[in-house]
């Protein structure tokens, strides 16, 4: 089955992205959000996103016309155009919300159509259990900025068939351009896992004194040839998602948390898209230095 | 005998069929958006009223099939019988080092186009499946390809080489292949027809300007250079392609700018040449239009003629002195104050610029002045009917 419409439910920046990156590369969406407010102004955040990447010269203006004509904002589930060969859940990550929704999605959409979990931490399995199809429900997770990063990760739970995975895997790969990892059901996968023991790791050090937290990202960055070091990654995806990911991350393995994060994230300091989090933005997000964090000297042992 | 011209993209299909007996041109036309639920269909017979229909089409081959079945339809009767169609003639726009000439399609064939994708990655795959859809539409029909890089494959290694290690060529085949090929053959020849002499004695510069433009050397009927090189990006200014440039600034923009690889090929792919420029428009009428009020648009202009100017007096030099000079293409036929400005001051080379007869002219034209040593043409070209005749040349008496 070759998938040329998708459904979106819910306009979070995961929605967003998605939407964005997928209609760019010829596919038509219906973006699903209840909140009527929440939708017109994710309508309006997918074309300031377009409009940022067209200053970067990465697309032209007529693409960009192109792309936002093929993505239909509607506020109801069951008006979902029931041809679309797939269906990403992409609302926060509260089970029995993401439950719901499935239950919905398995009633109104044709029986071949593949329904998909966009989640960094629920249950495939489980989900797909509520549906009356659960070798055709499958999760992915695409980091943010959907359209730059180049990754997705495929989730199969355990009653997810074969075909589903593969199909969902040529999609991405075929349609978008992407590479699909697949991953099995498993707490963070790989990219969140990773990022989250990294980060965790990065912030001790940075609280034990060992290191500024400018030093950490130079010494990542420099000694493994990596674009960005965790706390630049971090501030790039956002620190309330990361706090979220970084919470049930420890619950699942045991661990604890390094406070540092939530302390931002009660501040209000939530990255780059809020102009602080571990390190400060001018307006045209560009870094301009280390952010409330950066008294942690005073503090340190190192002395 | 009818040849059917396929010219297959990512959504759409172009075609033409023509009676090549007569290379009467039957009907052409069009299907773009493929792959959507409104599908245009655009049929145009030849004096008469243009159709135009939307259809649900998702794929490439529905596309043709709807295209067949409206030609075989009561209310335009063109064929009784799909195999009325003898054979069907395909644009594939890179055949690599292997094709220097037109070729008939078969596994091998198809092979090695599809070996040939890491060179042109945005076109060949879709030169392919619409290949693949004819052989299975007209099963009974060969089917030839004629490749964009074809007519260019004589250019001799100090032409094609870059300055580059040596072994880039050998590991990736990177070199200059040149494109647009079956245009800078045509009006090659239809300018050795004009002239009523043998092709193979002329020495012709062929300049072809659209959205995407290449300038092509052509010594005693071989191609000696031409500016595209192992992509369309090298050479003249165009529509929003950069042409020739340091290649240091690409590294320095990259850095200064944070941009990846993609957004880095799209700066120099489709925000550059006449549009980056100009900022007004890539369409170089548009700039005509406005070039007394927008400066910047009159420097595009200037800057692309420019640009033109110095490869033509660099293919004199390439040649040896030049028989003629041909403009075609939407710009080259088309706008008068290009080949005007591109020909200012080459009286020295032999060209005598008739500017009169250029601002006058419209389609098939000589511009030059009657005692001028370079004759100077414009002439449109007609790449579907080069691509009918090596199909036939090909396929034979079969």
């Amino acid at each position: 089955m070759e998938i040329t419409d998708v459904g979106i439910i819910g306009a979070s920046t995961a929605g967003r992205g998605l939407a964005a990156a997928m209609s760019l590369k010829g596919i038509n969406i219906v973006l699903v959000e209840v909140n009527k407010d929440t939708l017109d102004r994710g309508l309006k955040l997918i074309e300031d996103e377009l409009d940022q990447i067209i200053l970067k010269w990465g697309l032209t203006e007529s693409e960009k016309k192109a792309a936002l004509a093929r993505i239909n904002g509607i506020s109801e589930i069951k008006d979902i155009d029931p041809r679309c060969q797939m269906v990403i859940v992409a609302v926060r990550e509260d089970l029995e919300l993401c439950k719901q929704v499935f239950i919905e999605l398995d009633k109104i959409m044709q029986p071949d159509t593949i329904l998909v979990s966009h989640t960094a931490i629920l249950s495939i399995t489980e989900i797909a259990n509520t549906t009356n199809r659960p070798d055709k429900v499958a999760g992915i997770i695409m980091l943010p900025p959907v359209i730059r990063v180049e990754l997705a990760e495929v989730i199969g739970g355990l009653t997810t068939s074969h075909e589903t995975v593969e199909s969902i895997k040529l999609f991405i790969q075929d349609k978008l351009g992407k590479t699909p990892v697949e991953v099995s059901e498993s707490a963070g996968y790989v990219t969140i896992r990773m990022l989250v023991n990294m980060l965790n790791e990065a912030m001790f050090i940075a609280m034990e004194g060992v290191a500024s937290i400018e030093d950490i990202d130079i010494s990542m960055k420099l000694g493994y040839s990596m674009k960005r070091g965790p706390f630049q990654i971090a501030d790039r995806i956002g620190l309330d998602l990361v706090l979220v990911w970084m919470e049930y991350m420890c619950q699942e393995q045991g661990q604890r948390a390094c406070p540092l994060l939530a302390k931002l994230v009660r501040a209000g300091h939530l990255g780059r898209k809020s102009g602080r989090g571990f390190y400060a933005y001018d307006e045209n997000g560009k870094r301009i230095g280390v952010g409330a964090l950066g008294q942690l000297k005073k503090w340190s042992f190192n002395i | 005998m009818k040849i059917l011209v396929v010219n297959c993209g990512s959504s759409s299909i172009k075609f033409q069929l023509l009676n090549m007996e007569t290379e009467e041109l039957l009907i052409k036309g069009s299907v773009e958006k493929i792959g959507t639920r409104s599908a245009i269909v655009n049929l145009d017979i030849p004096g008469k009223d243009k159709i135009k229909n939307v259809h649900e089409i998702l794929d490439h081959q529905t596309a043709l099939e709807k295209v067949v079945q409206a030609l075989m339809s009561k209310e335009l009767g063109i064929i009784k019988d799909k195999t009325d169609i003898k054979a069907v003639g395909h644009r594939v726009v890179h055949g690599g080092e292997t094709y220097s000439d037109a070729v008939q399609i078969n596994s091998d064939v198809l092979n090695e186009i599809r070996n040939l994708i890491d060179l042109a990655p945005l076109h060949n795959p879709h030169n392919i499946k619409g290949i693949e859809v004819c052989q299975r539409i007209f099963s009974e029909s060969p089917q030839v390809a004629v490749f964009d890089t074809a007519f260019h494959q004589t250019m001799p290694p100090e032409s094609y080489i870059y300055p580059l290690p040596y072994v880039l060529y050998k590991r990736y085949k990177i070199r200059r292949y040149g494109f647009h090929g079956t245009s800078h053959f045509f009006v090659a020849h239809k300018c050795a027809e004009i002239l009523n002499k043998p092709y193979n004695e002329l020495n012709i510069i062929t300049a072809h300007l659209g959205n995407g433009s290449s300038i092509t050397a052509i010594k005693k009927g071989k191609v000696l250079d031409t500016s595209m090189g192992f992509t369309p990006l090298e050479g003249l200014v165009m529509g929003t392609r950069c042409g020739d440039i340091d290649t240091s600034i690409i590294t320095y923009v990259i850095a200064k700018e944070d941009l990846s690889l993609q957004e880095a090929n799209t700066l120099l792919n489709k925000h550059s040449g006449l549009m980056g420029i100009s900022g007004v428009s890539n369409d170089m009428k548009d700039l005509t239009d406005v070039s007394a009020t927008e400066p910047r648009a009159k420097l595009a202009i200037d800057i692309f003629s420019y640009r033109l100017r110095k490869y033509i007096g660099a293919y004199a030099a390439a040649i040896g002195g030049v028989d003629a000079l041909v403009f075609t293409g939407g710009i080259g036929e088309n706008c008068g104050p290009v080949r005007e400005i591109s020909c200012e001051g080459l009286e020295y080379m032999g060209i005598k610029f008739d500017k009169k007869k250029n601002a006058e002219s419209r389609g098939l034209a000589e511009l030059n002045t009657p005692d001028s040593p370079v004759k100077v043409f414009c002439i449109p070209t007609n790449e579907e009917l080069v691509i009918a005749r090596e199909t036939k040349r090909i396929v034979g008496d079969q």
